[in-house]
């Protein structure tokens, strides 16, 4: 399945757009420039366009500072397409700094690699609040790993813990994005062909990147929701617990196939969104979860 | 810009390209807003002119002959500590560009200074006693347009930056309510004093001359929720973080306001840093008291 010409055509340009942009990044990182905070999002615009990703948006990704983006995981051209939005560091498992190429690529954008295996640290300081404190934006998967693109795997709101500690001294924003892998050519995704894009389970990474290399143009939806403080929550599992239900609400439309994405709102109004959301609504809102699975469309 | 020479405050947004390297303290972008640190006069400058605009020609503060003259807030402390800006680069080249300030004082900095600014009001012998580093936050003002979200939420990025730069173990300042008749401000007053004392090791007091009692109601005569709600801003900030109180507030009539003694525990500092301030604070208190000395 696939077409053996655009699969060679689109692995050759990856590689070449690829290897002459890492030193590139390489050297901005070295120096210190401010553009190799954006340099990324460059490359994965790119690398949308050499993989046939027609990235639509839905909401607007806040300019708040520092943020933590909290998106599902359907695959790992999530990098690509939440790169190509968002400019910022992905938080990671400490293995992907081990992995050769994507290990490098992963370091060239700053990955807070995380040790899972650690369970606790006796200093209150880790990777994720020193990256928070001076600004960063971090997008963190909260599943702890990739689902099979059809729902979305229970959030851990351990990974949270470090908006938790943050607290002691700045509130941070937390903003739920859902990715959704939704058609090709056109054509809406079934459960059937979605295994192709979503990587999961055992598959192994190199057959299954072939394989999608080969497909057509892939129409992905990644819906930004309102931005919230942990405070607005009460805590970091009912926090988890927002950003679950408002991220599997985003994908069951997305894929449910909601005819227009609503046009985008103007850049303040994720800041509006917020402010509307008084300390406690969070919270009910939780208690009533038929709010929350969107009904426009 | 950095060179030392003079800089007029039309150079403001001119940098070198040294400076736009991001090897700054504090150095946060949200949209066209900026904070970082003060770098020159200009700087300086812009932040007294923008102290001057909010307590003088808007909150009524009395200004004495100089500050008038100058249009400038200005003090001692103001050469020798750190300030915060929040810039908003639609506003242009000039002085106006500065939108949002705090001023920074460590302890270095207020040993060079012979003392913190809100030794004037309290007695903080518990906070300079405190092992670790420690950081008073004073002056604080905001452009009335910016007193929402985005700025307010940047500036306190940019002092939690500098709290991890420097791992600040204690933040404390004194916060005004707007007015001095401390009656006219029981509720808020009161409020505080039942709800959100500081725990007695971390308790500063108001000088004896200036002490004005801060429970004026019992604590059965309030509404916490709406006693707390209507509470200045950066009051709620505080509290957030879980912040405390001390006792006694004061009245300042320069100002126009009657001040609250305010600490908050970052809680942040790490091991390997606490471990590094159990020793520098006992250099400290040599430093201390060598300069008591030499005096």
């Amino acid at each position: 399945m696939g077409s053996p010409t655009l699969r060679i055509a689109r692995l050759v340009l990856y590689v070449v757009w690829t290897l002459s942009l890492m030193p590139v990044q390489g050297v901005g990182l070295a120096l210190r420039r401010p553009w190799s905070r954006t340099f990324p999002g460059f490359y994965h615009r790119g690398c949308c366009r050499i993989f046939g990703f027609r990235v639509r948006t839905v909401g607007t990704p806040t300019v708040e500072r520092p943020v933590l983006f909290a998106s599902n995981h359907v695959s790992y051209t999530d990098i690509t397409v939440l790169g190509s939005l968002i400019a910022g560091s992905f938080i990671a498992k400490a293995e992907v700094a081990s992995w050769p190429f994507f290990g490098w690529l992963a370091k060239l954008q700053r990955t807070v690699f995380v040790d899972r295996r650690v369970r606790s640290t006796r200093s209150q300081r880790d990777a994720i609040t020193e990256r928070l404190a001076v600004g960063d934006a971090l997008v963190l998967f909260p599943e702890g790993t990739s689902g099979d693109g059809n729902r979305v795997l229970p959030f851990k709101s351990a990974l949270f813990s470090a908006a938790e500690k943050m607290q002691e001294i700045l509130p941070i924003v937390i903003q739920p994005v859902s990715i959704a892998y939704t058609r090709l050519d056109g054509i809406p995704l079934g459960r059937l062909l979605r295994p192709f894009f979503a990587w999961y389970g055992t598959a192994e990474l190199a057959p299954h990147l072939w394989m999608m290399i080969g497909l057509g143009t892939v129409e992905v939806v990644v819906e930004f929701h309102p931005p919230v403080f942990i405070s607005d929550c009460g805590s970091r599992k009912s926090l988890a617990r927002y950003c679950h239900a408002r991220v599997a609400g985003g994908m069951a439309a997305a894929l449910a196939g909601r005819p227009q994405p609503v046009p985008e709102p103007p850049p303040t109004a994720g800041v509006a969104a917020l402010a509307a959301i008084p300390v406690g609504r969070a919270r009910a809102l939780l208690n009533r979860p038929e709010r929350l699975s969107p009904q426009q469309g | 810009m950095i060179s030392g020479d003079p800089v007029g405050p039309g150079n403001l947004a001119i940098e070198t390209a040294a400076m736009r390297r991001s090897d700054r303290i504090v150095d946060i972008s949200s949209g066209s807003l900026q904070v970082r640190l003060a770098e020159s006069e200009a700087d300086i400058d812009a932040v007294q002119a923008l102290r001057y605009r909010i307590f003088f020609e808007t909150l009524g503060a009395r200004p004495q002959i100089d500050t008038a003259r100058r249009r400038r807030d200005f003090d001692r402390f103001d050469t020798d500590c750190d300030h915060l800006l929040v810039l908003d680069h639609c506003r242009g080249p000039g002085p106006e560009i500065v939108v949002g300030t705090y001023r920074l004082i460590r302890r270095e900095a207020s040993v060079r200074l012979g003392g913190f600014y809100s030794a004037a009001e309290y007695d903080i012998a518990p906070f300079v006693a405190y092992p670790g580093e420690i950081l008073e936050l004073g002056r604080s003002c905001v452009d009335a347009a910016y007193r929402q979200r985005p700025a307010m939420q940047l500036l306190w990025a940019g002092i939690a930056a500098y709290v991890f730069h420097y791992d600040i173990a204690l933040m404390f300042g004194c916060a005004s309510l707007p007015g001095t008749d401390p009656d006219a401000l029981a509720t808020p007053l009161s409020y505080l004093h039942h709800h959100h004392l500081a725990p007695p090791a971390l308790r500063a007091r108001a000088l004896a001359d200036r002490y004005v009692d801060m429970c004026r109601l019992p604590a059965g005569a309030l509404d916490p929720p709406r006693a707390l709600a209507a509470l200045p801003p950066l009051i709620k900030g505080y509290l957030r973080l879980g912040g405390f109180v001390g006792e006694g507030a004061v009245i300042d009539r320069e100002f126009n306001t009657i001040d609250v003694c305010i600490v908050v525990k970052t809680d942040l500092v790490s091991d390997r840093y606490s471990r590094h301030y159990v020793r520098r604070s006992k250099d400290i208190k040599e430093t201390w008291g060598r300069d008591t000395w030499a005096s």
